[in-house]
């Protein structure tokens, strides 16, 4: 009898192994773990800080009105168990006011984190990892106010705003009140002045920006983002990850146009136009390349009006286009747009609507496999070459984790050749690992991770980039390139999970 | 790719992830312990990349199926973190760590007892047992189910007996060791799961074969 039930056991353990090998995710789960001890280690901290804030608060308050403030006085912050360098974080029910000696004063708002890194003598840089910052900086001649914002950079000069990042949804949103700030990230650009009375919202995921008037009245597609009253107060849970393929990503507002990153490098100024036949005028010079308003709400958000010719549809065999990465890897991958509409109304097979919600629900099922086998009834390839951003990362991820790299490497690589941003730069990270843990091609998984960290250097898998990035250097034999990675790493995530190891390389000779 | 018995089984090397791409923490397991103490966020990733697929694998052991997995999964972290400071050999970290799951997965059991008190479904309206990969024979898929039907009904210290010595494989010793009994309390405990095992199973046309000749499929 023993050995019977021994029998039937191991087989069943066989089956359970194979599904845990596929369920598992180490680095969701390693975040999530991080994030309960660090709120909960917070929380505690919290409380702690508020006190001791608030007398030091009081304080200086009186200290301030009765002296006033000086332009050549030192800077520093007014509660001093608000130390530089350490995270704030902000509780579920209350903001953490953070005040400096110039009368420059900073509010996280609730589930907010930040960190001050720097102070100078005319001003400071503040770190916004997620949630909302209101500011008010004092207008000084020769201010020097830095605000990063995920993979934004805000310049202050002497303003009112409240600025905010979701990371979750990768978005950004600036409300100028007062002044003139200049921001610079992904699809902003370089710099880009936002005025007092405006309102920037940037997804980083779809490449869109919008500028809206503050108090203007709200369009039909401004209502389905949120009001314009109110700024954001949180992390908008209601909007799902670009990751599982929401449907909301599927139809983009029609007044938003994606805009391309003005000074963005491209590899030998290599461009994929994306002038629809209307003959809109947007010139690419410019930098505002893109399809028309009208088109762009054409796209065939279902994979309707996909295209398929069997298996050769578009592009080459995955093999061929290897090639093609390592060279593109070298410098930077060119930015592409979107296809030619002529390209996605081509005359063949359409794929029904309802496979393709089949192929988006079985994903967010976490059934692969399943998954796999409808977009394989769709077309792999027309999803590759004329699917939205978002289904074509979705089929990457799911080729993936259903164990087909070859697959996942090419819808990566169609993501790459045809979007810019969002999307895009997730799947430069990607193919990273993929090269990294499926081929040991390191030499080239670098290359990914540096690209990565360079178009999102606030992105969701930055850290992880950064740590990757140690690693495959040193297993492609570059060991100064390794070190320079691991002082980068320390230097942005001191306490990250793999600054041990980064500073043990930086001790070594 | 075929599991054997020996790999079946295997627990966490020192320092090292086998599965996915994981953290690895340098130094023994006395200093990962105390920086878990400290709640150093190195050693929390390294630990957690360190158990991650273990303490999976154990709870799908026990657990069979749970829409909340995933929650369960992290339940067992945080309640080993909670409770690192009552590890007093930092040598037994691994089998402290697999009676941290085993009690977690108790806990979610229990929940879904109380939970049952109040939530009537047939058995049709039971989530699909998980760990069946589709490439699976109907035959294994319609074993794994039946058995873990049974299990339900089982009580909880037996079902989590038999899941572990016959399932995942551990020595009756072991046994002793993550449920924190005595061995003469396993041994009389899991006759008890034996017996009350394959009397429910002679009842299912899906395991009777198992229980009586040993099954048919014996090379998978």
């Amino acid at each position: 009898m023993e050995r019977n039930l021994m029998a039937m056991g191991q087989l069943i353990a066989g089956c359970q192994d194979e599904m845990v090998r596929q369920r598992l995710d180490l680095h969701r789960g390693r975040a999530r773990l991080l994030a309960s001890v660090s709120e909960r280690r917070d929380s505690a901290r919290f409380y702690r800080t508020l006190a001791v804030a608030a007398l030091l608060f009081s304080a200086a308050v009186i200290g301030f009105w009765l002296r006033g403030p000086s332009p050549g006085s030192r800077m520093g912050l007014m509660a001093s168990a608000v130390k530089t360098g350490e995270w704030i974080a902000a509780p579920t029910d209350g903001a953490v006011p953070i005040r400096f000696t110039d009368g420059t004063k900073l509010e996280l708002l609730p589930n907010g984190r930040a960190r001050v890194t720097e102070i100078v003598q005319n001003g400071a840089t503040v770190v916004v990892e997620r949630g909302e910052l209101r500011a008010s900086v004092r207008p000084h001649q020769g201010n020097h106010w830095r605000i990063d914002v995920g993979p934004f950079r805000v310049t202050v000069v002497g303003t009112i705003f409240d600025v905010s990042w979701q990371p979750e949804i990768e978005r950004f949103s600036l409300t100028l009140r007062k002044g003139a700030v200049l921001v610079a990230g992904p699809v902003v650009g370089m710099e880009r002045a936002v005025r007092a009375g405006e309102r920037l919202d940037v997804w980083v995921g779809q490449g869109e920006l919008k500028s809206t008037r503050i108090g203007a009245p709200a369009r039909s597609a401004e209502v389905s983002r949120g009001t314009e009253a109110a700024p954001p107060t949180g992390p908008d849970r209601s909007r799902d990850s670009i990751v599982s393929g929401s449907e909301n990503l599927d139809e983009p507002a029609s007044v938003i146009e994606p805009v391309r990153p003005r000074d963005f490098e491209v590899a030998g100024g290599r461009e994929r136009s994306s002038e629809p036949a209307s003959g809109r005028g947007s010139s690419r010079a410019s930098g505002k390349a893109g399809p028309s308003r009208s088109r762009r709400a054409g796209v065939p958000t279902a994979l309707k009006e996909l295209t398929s010719k069997g298996s050769q549809a578009s592009g080459p065999a995955p093999r061929e286009r290897r090639s093609d990465a390592r060279a593109q890897a070298s410098g930077v991958i060119g930015h592409a747009a979107p296809e030619p509409m002529e390209r996605a109304t081509a005359t063949g097979v359409s794929a029904p609507s309802s496979e393709v919600d089949s192929f988006r629900l079985l994903a967010r099922a976490n059934r692969y496999r399943d998954s796999l086998a409808e977009a394989e009834r769709v077309g792999v390839a027309a999803i590759c070459a004329a699917g939205n951003a978002s289904d074509v990362l979705l089929l990457g991820d799911v080729a993936r984790l259903a164990g087909n790299e070859g697959l996942a490497e090419k819808a990566y690589l169609a993501l790459r050749r045809r979007f810019v941003g969002g999307p895009a730069t997730q799947a430069a990270f990607m193919l990273g690992r993929l090269a990294q843990d499926q081929r040991a091609a390191y030499a080239e998984a670098a290359e990914y991770f540096v690209l990565y960290l360079r178009e999102a250097p606030g992105g969701v898998f930055a850290r992880e980039a950064a740590s990757r990035l140690i690693e495959s250097r040193m297993s492609a034999g570059n060991r100064e390139g390794a070190k320079a990675a691991a002082a980068q790493y320390v230097s942005r995530y001191p306490t990250g999970p793999y600054a041990d190891k980064a500073r043990e390389l930086l001790n070594e000779p | 790719m075929p599991i054997g018995p020996a790999a079946q089984r295997s627990i966490p090397e020192v320092g090292r992830i086998r599965s996915e791409r994981g953290i690895t923490f340098v130094g023994d397991d006395a200093a990962l312990v105390d920086a878990l103490r400290e709640r150093k966020p190195a050693a929390v990733a390294a630990f957690h990349d360190r158990y991650a697929q273990y303490v999976l694998r154990i709870l799908v052991r026990i657990l069979g199926h749970d829409v909340d997995l995933k929650d369960v999964h992290h339940e067992a972290f945080v309640r080993a973190l909670s409770s690192i400071a009552s590890l007093r050999d930092p040598k037994r970290l691994t089998q402290w760590m697999t009676s941290v799951a085993v009690l977690t997965a108790k806990t979610c059991i229990q929940r879904r007892q109380r939970k049952r008190w109040l939530v009537f479904l047939s058995p049709s309206d039971l989530p699909e047992a998980i760990g069946a990969p589709k490439e699976s024979p109907p035959e294994v898929l319609e074993a794994l189910r039946a058995t873990y039907r049974i299990l339900d009904a089982m009580p909880t210290e037996e079902r989590i007996l038999f899941a572990l010595r016959y399932v995942e494989g551990l020595e009756l010793t072991e046994l002793a060791s993550v449920s924190n009994t005595s061995l003469a309390t396993v041994k009389r405990r899991l006759s008890r799961a034996e017996q009350r095992f394959a009397a429910l199973a002679r009842r299912d046309p899906a395991l009777r074969d198992w229980v009586e000749r040993g099954g048919r499929w014996s090379a998978i």
